[in-house]
C-alpha cells in the first residue's frame, strides 16, 4: 500500500498525474545518456517505473488471457468467482485480488482497466472507469445495447479516456478468410477496383463461422449457487433470473440478457473490419432484417441470415445456416473478392500490390494511452461496429425488417424496436 | 377512413372473442396443437401463428398454463406468448396490442407464481403502455418484482408511468427504493426532486449514489448545493460517480428553467472545475463546457489545448474539432512553432482532422522539423489534407532521409494525394536524381500506376546502372499497356543479362493477358516472330509458353522439330513445362519419336507431371500411368510413376508397382510404395486380397521401416486368416 500512498500524495501535491509523471520521467530520461540503459529503459528493458500498470476485471477464460495483454504491469484481478480470482493471483505477490471492481476503481495506482467480462458488464464498468480516470480495454462485444454503447462513447470522451476494444483484425492478424490483413482488402476497396457500392458476404463459404455452440438452453430448472460465486454482483445490472449453470461462466453467451450468441462473440471480429474496410467507421445501417427461426424469449437462438443495408447502397449480409455457396467475401459492379484473396478481377494480385498504402494507424495501446493517441479500434468506431451486432439481435428478436436512423441512431416508425435500444437496468447500477 | 376500419376490427375481434369464449374446451384441444407449431421456424410462421391465436382470442388461455420454471418445462407457451408481444407491438396494430395488454394485465393479476409474473412483466414492457401502468405500479414494492415493475414502467416512460413510481417511492426502501430512485431520475421527474433529496445523504451508499444520478438527470436548479456536497465525499468511487454525475447535471441544468441564467450558472462551475487536481475532471470539466457554450468556449477550449498536462490538453484538442471557424484553425497552426515535439504532433494530428488546408503553410515547416516524428506527422497531415503544395517538400525529404520507414513513409503517401501535378513533380524530379532517388521515384510512379509517365520509365529500363534498370522494369509493369507490346518485345530481345530479360518477359507476358484471348496474344508475339532470327525467336518462346493457349502450342511444338540447336531445345524445354493438359500428346509423342535421349527424359517427366497434376478419374489415370511405364526406362522417371501410383492407392495401381519389385534399382521404392497403399486402404478387400499375397511377401524384407513392417505383416495375416 505504500506505493498506493505516494500515488495519491504525487497526485494531491504536485497536480501531476501518474500517467503525466511516467511521461515526464520518459523525457527526462532520454536526455541522460550517462545512465545505462538497463537502468533508464528503451528496446527490451523498460525500467518498472515507466511500466503502466493494469488491474483485470474478470478472470474466467477470456480474462486469463488479458492477464499478459500489453506491455503493463498487473496489480490487481477481479472475479465475482472467488476460485478464479484467487487462482488469477496465484503466485503473484504484487497482485491483489479482488471479488467487487468498484474496489479497484478506488486505487489511484492502477491506470489501465482490462475488462473481459460478460457483454452486460462492459458498459457499466468501461462507464464507472472512465469516471474515474482510468484508461480502458475492453472485450467485445463493445456494449450489449446500442444506448450502453453511446453512453460509454459519451463517458470516455468527456473524461478524456483512451480506450481499445480488444478485438484486432482491423489492424492485425489476418481477416479471416481473406487470407491478408484488412488494411490490404482497404487498399482495394479504396482504389475503386471493385466499383461501389459493396456487398460483403461473411459466411462459413467466405471463411467466417458463427460458432452455433453458444445457444441458450430452455425450460432449464434452477440450480443452487455455488459457495465460490457471487451470482448478485454476477448478474450486476441484467435482470434477476434463478442460477443454473449453462447460465453463467463459459456459456453465458447462449442468453439474450448478457449476450447474443455467436453473432455476440465473433460479430465484432468479423464485423469491425468491414466497416472499416468499407469506411463506415462513423455511421451505421439504415435497414436491418434477419431471417430466422422465432427466438426465444430468454435463449439465443440460431439463424439463417441478417442483412444490413446503408444509406449508399452498400450491404453485409451474415449467413448462419443459410449459406450461398458462390458467396464472395466482397462484392462489388466491377469485381468479387473471394476467400482465399481471390479474385475475378484480372491480374488481381498485381494490381493490389502496385496500390497505395493506406493510412496507418496506431496500434500500440499502451502508447496510445502515453501519448494520449486516438487508439485504432476505439470508443466510436467500436461502437458503430457493436452497432451492427446490437442491430442484429434486434432484428432477430423482434422477427420483422428494421429501419434505423444512423445519425439519430433510433429505429424509424417501429417504437417496440426502439424499446430495446436503452434497457433499464437492475439497482443498484446505472448508467 | 382509419378509424372506421379499427372500429370494424375491434368489433370482429369482440365477436370472434365471444364465439371462442363459448367453447372454451375446444379452443384448447386446438391450442395444442398450434403449440406443437413453436417455436416458429421463419418469421413469417411466426405472423401467422401469433395471428391464429389472436383469431382464436386464446391468449388468455396460453396465461392459464405458464408455470413456474422449478415446476415444468412451459417453454413453448412462453414462445407463443412472447410472439405476441412482438407481433401486437409492430407498428399499426395498436388496438392488438392494446387488446393483448389487457389479456396480460389480467394474467398478471390472476397469477400467483413470481417466475410467472415476472415473465408477464417482461411481455408487459414489450408492448403495454398507459393500460398497464396501475398495475405495475402495484409490484414496486415486491422484492422480486420491483425490478421488472420499474424497468416496464421507465419503458413506457409517461407522465402517468412517473407519476406511479413517485406514488410507490415512501413506501419502498432497501434495493427496491434505489431502483425506484434510479427509475425516476431516468425519466427526469421534476416533481419527485424533493423526495429523492432526502436520500442524498442516506447511510447506504448505493441509495446514495441513485439519488445523485437522479437529481442529476432531473436537473433542476436547486440540486446543485446536494450534488457539489455528494462530490466532496472521501470514498473514491462514490466521488468519482457523482463528480460524473455532476457534469451530467451541470448539461441538463444548462438546458432547464430559466435558460440564460441556468446556462451562465453551468458555465461558470465548469470554469471552476478546470482548476481540479485530477485531469480526467478538467477534461469533463472543458467538455461539459464545450458542449453547454459551445462556440462561446473557444477561448477556454484552446486555452486549456496549451496545458502542460497531456490529458487535458489532448481533450481539448478534440473538441476543437467542433469548433469550425478557420480562425480556430489559423491559432492552433500558429500555435506550433513554439510547442514541443510532443505537442506539435498533437497539433498536426488535429489540424489533418479538422481538413481545413489554410494550416498547410505552418505544416510545411514541419516537414523540416528536426524530430523525425513530428516530420510523420506532418507527411501524414499533408496527404489528410491533400496537399500538393507539400508535394515539392515531401519530394526534398525524401532526397535527403537516409531514415528507411521515413522514405517508405514518403513512398506510401505521394501517390495518396490526388491531382495529375503530383506525379509530374515525381518525374521531373526523376530526370535530376542519382541512382538510389530514381529506385525511391519509381516505385511512387509504380505506386501510383503513372501511365502518362510511361516513356520516361521505359527510357530508364536501359539506364546505366542495373539497380535503375531494375526498378524501371518493375515499375513499367505497373504502368504499361497494350501498345507497349512492341517495345517490350525488342527489349527482351535486345537485352544481355538473362535476369532483366526475364524480368521483362514478366513484364510483356502481363501486358499480353489484358487481352482475355491468349490465342491472340500469342498471335503478336508469333507475327513478330516471324522474321527475327532463331536466336531471337528462342528468347521470345518462353513468353509463348507462358501466355499458353493452342496458337503458342502449335508453335512450340513446331519447334521441337527445328534445325536450329538452340531454338529447338528451347521448345522442348517450353514444351516439358507446360502447364496444362492439352500438350500431353504433343509430349507422348516426342517421348517416343525424338532421337535425342536428353529430348526423350525431358518430355517423358513433362508428362509425367502434367499427368500428376490432372484431375481425372482414378482408372483412367492409372491406366495413362501404364502406358507410360512402357516407355520409362530410367530409375528416376519409374520412381516418379511409383510415388503417383501409391498416391492413386487402387487394386490396379498397386498390381502395376508389383512389377516393380523385380527391378533392381528401384524395387525399394517399389515395397515401400505396397507398404503404403496398404496401410492407407487396410480395410479395402480389394487390397487385402489373397492375390496380392505374393508381392506383399516379396516387398516385406525391403521394408526398413518398423512400422510400416509390422503394419504390412498385420496385414497378410489378416488376409491369411
Amino acid at each position: 500500500m505504500q506505493g498506493t500512498h505516494h500515488m495519491r500524495r504525487t497526485r494531491i501535491e504536485t497536480g501531476i498525474s501518474r500517467r503525466k509523471f511516467l511521461g515526464q520521467s520518459l523525457t527526462t530520461a532520454t536526455a541522460f545518456s550517462i545512465v545505462p540503459r538497463h537502468v533508464l529503459g528503451g528496446k527490451g528493458h523498460t525500467p518498472p517505473s515507466e511500466i503502466l500498470t493494469k488491474a483485470v476485471i474478470g478472470v474466467g477464460s477470456m480474462g486469463t488471457g488479458h492477464l499478459k495483454l500489453g506491455d503493463t504491469k498487473l496489480l490487481a484481478v477481479c472475479d465475482v468467482d472467488e476460485k478464479r480470482a484467487e487462482r488469477a493471483a496465484q503466485g503473484k505477490p504484487d497482485v491483489k485480488s479482488y471479488r467487487d471492481y468498484r474496489e479497484i476503481l478506488e486505487r489511484p495506482d492502477i491506470d489501465i482497466v482490462h475488462i473481459p467480462t460478460p457483454p452486460h458488464w462492459h458498459g457499466p464498468i468501461s462507464i464507472a472507469a472512465a469516471e474515474a480516470g482510468k484508461d480502458i480495454w475492453c472485450e467485445k462485444p463493445m456494449t450489449r445495447t446500442i444506448g450502453e454503447g453511446q453512453k460509454v462513447v459519451e463517458a470516455v470522451q468527456r473524461n478524456g479516456r483512451i480506450f481499445r476494444l480488444n478485438t484486432w483484425f482491423r489492424f492485425s492478424g489476418r481477416f479471416y478468410g481473406s487470407g491478408v490483413q484488412a488494411r490490404t482488402v482497404k487498399k482495394v476497396v479504396d482504389s475503386g477496383m471493385l466499383g461501389w457500392p459493396l456487398k460483403a458476404t461473411l459466411s462459413g463459404v467466405t471463411g467466417f463461422t458463427w460458432k452455433f455452440n453458444w445457444i441458450g438452453q430452455t425450460g432449464i430448472k434452477p440450480e443452487p449457487i455455488p459457495k465460490e460465486l457471487d451470482y448478485n454482483m454476477w448478474l450486476g445490472p441484467a435482470p434477476y433470473r434463478p442460477y443454473f449453470k449453462h447460465r453463467t461462466h463459459s456459456t453465458f453467451r447462449g442468453y439474450w440478457d448478457y449476450d447474443g450468441g455467436g453473432l455476440g462473440d465473433m460479430g465484432q471480429h468479423y464485423l469491425d473490419p468491414i466497416q472499416y474496410i468499407m469506411g463506415k467507421d462513423d455511421t451505421s445501417p439504415v435497414f436491418v432484417e434477419a431471417d430466422a427461426p422465432q427466438q426465444h424469449p430468454d435463449a439465443v437462438g440460431t439463424w439463417g441470415r441478417i442483412v444490413l443495408k446503408y444509406a449508399d447502397g452498400c450491404e453485409i449480409q451474415l449467413h448462419g445456416t443459410d449459406q450461398d455457396p458462390d458467396a464472395a467475401l466482397l462484392e462489388g459492379p466491377q469485381g468479387k473478392i473471394f476467400r482465399g484473396f481471390k479474385s475475378d478481377i484480372p491480374n488481381f494480385q498485381k494490381k493490389v500490390d502496385s496500390l497505395p498504402e493506406v493510412e496507418p494507424q496506431v496500434t500500440d495501446f499502451v502508447n496510445a494511452v502515453r501519448t494520449r493517441q486516438k487508439f485504432a479500434l476505439n470508443e466510436e468506431n467500436g461502437h458503430r461496429s457493436c452497432t451492427l451486432i446490437n442491430l442484429g439481435k434486434i432484428a432477430l428478436r423482434t422477427g420483422r425488417p428494421l429501419h434505423f436512423d444512423p445519425i439519430k441512431q433510433r429505429f424509424i416508425s417501429d417504437d417496440q424496436a426502439n424499446r430495446l435500444i436503452n434497457q433499464p437496468m437492475r439497482a443498484p447500477w446505472q448508467i | 377512413m382509419a378509424d372506421l376500419a379499427r372500429s370494424i376490427r375491434c368489433s370482429v375481434f369482440s365477436v370472434v372473442c365471444a364465439t371462442v369464449m363459448c367453447g372454451s374446451i375446444t379452443v384448447h384441444a386446438d391450442l395444442k396443437e398450434l403449440l406443437s407449431k413453436y417455436p416458429a421456424k421463419s418469421p413469417e410462421e411466426q405472423s401467422k401463428l401469433s395471428a391464429e391465436i389472436l383469431k382464436r382470442d386464446a391468449a388468455k388461455e396460453l396465461c392459464t398454463m405458464l408455470v413456474p420454471k422449478s415446476v415444468n418445462d412451459d417453454k413453448n407457451v412462453r414462445y407463443a406468448l412472447h410472439g405476441l408481444a412482438w407481433h401486437t407491438g409492430r407498428q399499426g396494430a395498436e388496438e392488438e396490442a392494446k387488446q393483448y395488454t389487457a389479456v396480460l394485465i389480467n394474467a398478471l393479476q390472476n397469477a400467483q407464481d413470481k417466475d410467472v409474473k415476472a415473465f408477464l412483466i417482461r411481455q408487459l414492457e414489450l408492448v403495454a403502455d398507459n393500460a398497464a401502468v396501475s398495475t405495475l405500479g402495484g409490484y414496486l414494492t415486491d422484492e422480486q418484482l420491483c425490478n421488472p415493475a420499474a424497468r416496464a414502467l421507465i419503458t413506457i416512460g409517461t407522465a402517468e408511468a412517473s407519476a406511479e413510481l413517485l406514488k410507490a417511492m415512501p413506501k419502498t426502501k432497501g434495493r427496491e427504493l434505489v431502483e425506484i430512485i434510479n427509475a425516476l431520475g431516468s425519466l427526469h421527474v421534476t416533481q419527485a426532486v424533493s423526495a429523492i433529496e432526502k436520500h442524498a445523504d442516506n447511510s447506504d451508499r448505493d441509495t446514495r449514489i441513485a439519488a445523485m444520478y437522479a437529481l442529476a438527470h432531473i436537473g433542476e436548479a436547486s440540486s446543485e448545493p446536494t450534488l457539489r456536497k455528494g462530490m466532496q465525499t472521501e470514498a473514491a468511487y462514490e466521488q468519482a460517480r457523482v463528480s460524473s454525475f455532476y457534469f451530467t447535471y451541470l448539461s441538463r441544468l444548462a438546458k432547464n428553467g430559466d435558460e440564460k441564467k441556468s446556462e451562465k450558472k453551468s458555465i461558470q462551475i465548469c470554469r471552476e472545475l478546470l482548476g481540479s487536481d485530477k485531469p480526467h475532471i478538467q477534461c469533463s470539466a472543458i467538455s461539459t463546457l464545450a458542449a453547454i457554450a459551445g462556440d462561446d468556449a473557444s477561448s477556454d477550449i484552446l486555452a486549456a489545448a496549451k496545458s502542460s498536462n497531456s490529458e487535458l490538453r489532448v481533450c481539448a484538442l478534440k473538441l476543437t474539432l467542433k469548433l469550425k471557424s478557420s480562425d480556430i484553425t489559423k491559432q492552433l497552426a500558429d500555435s506550433i512553432a513554439a510547442a514541443s515535439p510532443e505537442q506539435k504532433i498533437e497539433l498536426l494530428d488535429i489540424l489533418a482532422q479538422r481538413g481545413d488546408a489554410s494550416a498547410m503553410p505552418e505544416i510545411l515547416l514541419t516537414l523540416k522539423d528536426s524530430d523525425s516524428s513530428v516530420r510523420r506527422s506532418a507527411i501524414l497531415a499533408s496527404v489528410k489534407l491533400q496537399s500538393v503544395d507539400a508535394v515539392p517538400e515531401l519530394l526534398a525529404l525524401l532526397k535527403n532521409t537516409t531514415d528507411k520507414k521515413e522514405t517508405e513513409l514518403i513512398q506510401g503517401a505521394l501517390p495518396r494525394i490526388r491531382g495529375e501535378k503530383v506525379m509530374a513533380l515525381v518525374a521531373d524530379e526523376l530526370k535530376e536524381s542519382n541512382a538510389h532517388q530514381k529506385i525511391n521515384l519509381l516505385s511512387i510512379l509504380a505506386s501510383d500506376k503513372a501511365a502518362a509517365h510511361n516513356n520516361l520509365i521505359f527510357d530508364l529500363t536501359k539506364d546505366e546502372d542495373s539497380d535503375v534498370r531494375a526498378a524501371a522494369i518493375k515499375a513499367f509493369g505497373f504502368t504499361a499497356g497494350e501498345n507497349d507490346t512492341g517495345r517490350l518485345i525488342t527489349l527482351t530481345t535486345d537485352m544481355t543479362s538473362s535476369r532483366e530479360q526475364s524480368a521483362v518477359q514478366a513484364v510483356l507476358v502481363s501486358v499480353l493477358k489484358l487481352n482475355k484471348d491468349n490465342n491472340k496474344a500469342a498471335q503478336i508475339i508469333l507475327t513478330a516472330m516471324k522474321d527475327m532470327p532463331a536466336e531471337k525467336k528462342s528468347i521470345l518462346v518462353s513468353v509463348l509458353q507462358k501466355l499458353g493457349g493452342k496458337a503458342a502450342l502449335t508453335e512450340i511444338v513446331a519447334g521441337t522439330k527445328s534445325s536450329d540447336e538452340k531454338l529447338q531445345i528451347t521448345c522442348v524445354r517450353a514444351l516439358a513445362g507446360w502447364s496444362t493438359f492439352e500438350a500431353s500428346d504433343a509430349l507422348l509423342d516426342l517421348t517416343k519419336s525424338s532421337d535425342s535421349t536428353a529430348h526423350q527424359v525431358l518430355a517423358l517427366r513433362g508428362y509425367l507431371k502434367l499427368l500428376e497434376n490432372e484431375v481425372m478419374d482414378s482408372a483412367g489415370k492409372v491406366r495413362l500411368y501404364q502406358d507410360a511405364a512402357a516407355l520409362v526406362k530410367r530409375p528416376d522417371e519409374q520412381r516418379m510413376i511409383i510415388a503417383e501410383l501409391a498416391k492413386l492407392s487402387t487394386p490396379e495401381s498397386l498390381s502395376i508397382i508389383a512389377t516393380y519389385l523385380d527391378n533392381d534399382e528401384v524395387k525399394s521404392e517399389a515395397a515401400l510404395a505396397v507398404a503404403q497403399i496398404v496401410m492407407l486402404q487396410r480395410k479395402n478387400k480389394q487390397i487385402l486380397n489373397k492375390s496380392f499375397l505374393p508381392a506383399f511377401q516379396q516387398a516385406l524384407p525391403l521394408i526398413t521401416d518398423e512400422k510400416m513392417k509390422s503394419s504390412l505383416k498385420k496385414s497378410m495375416k489378416r488376409i491369411r486368416e
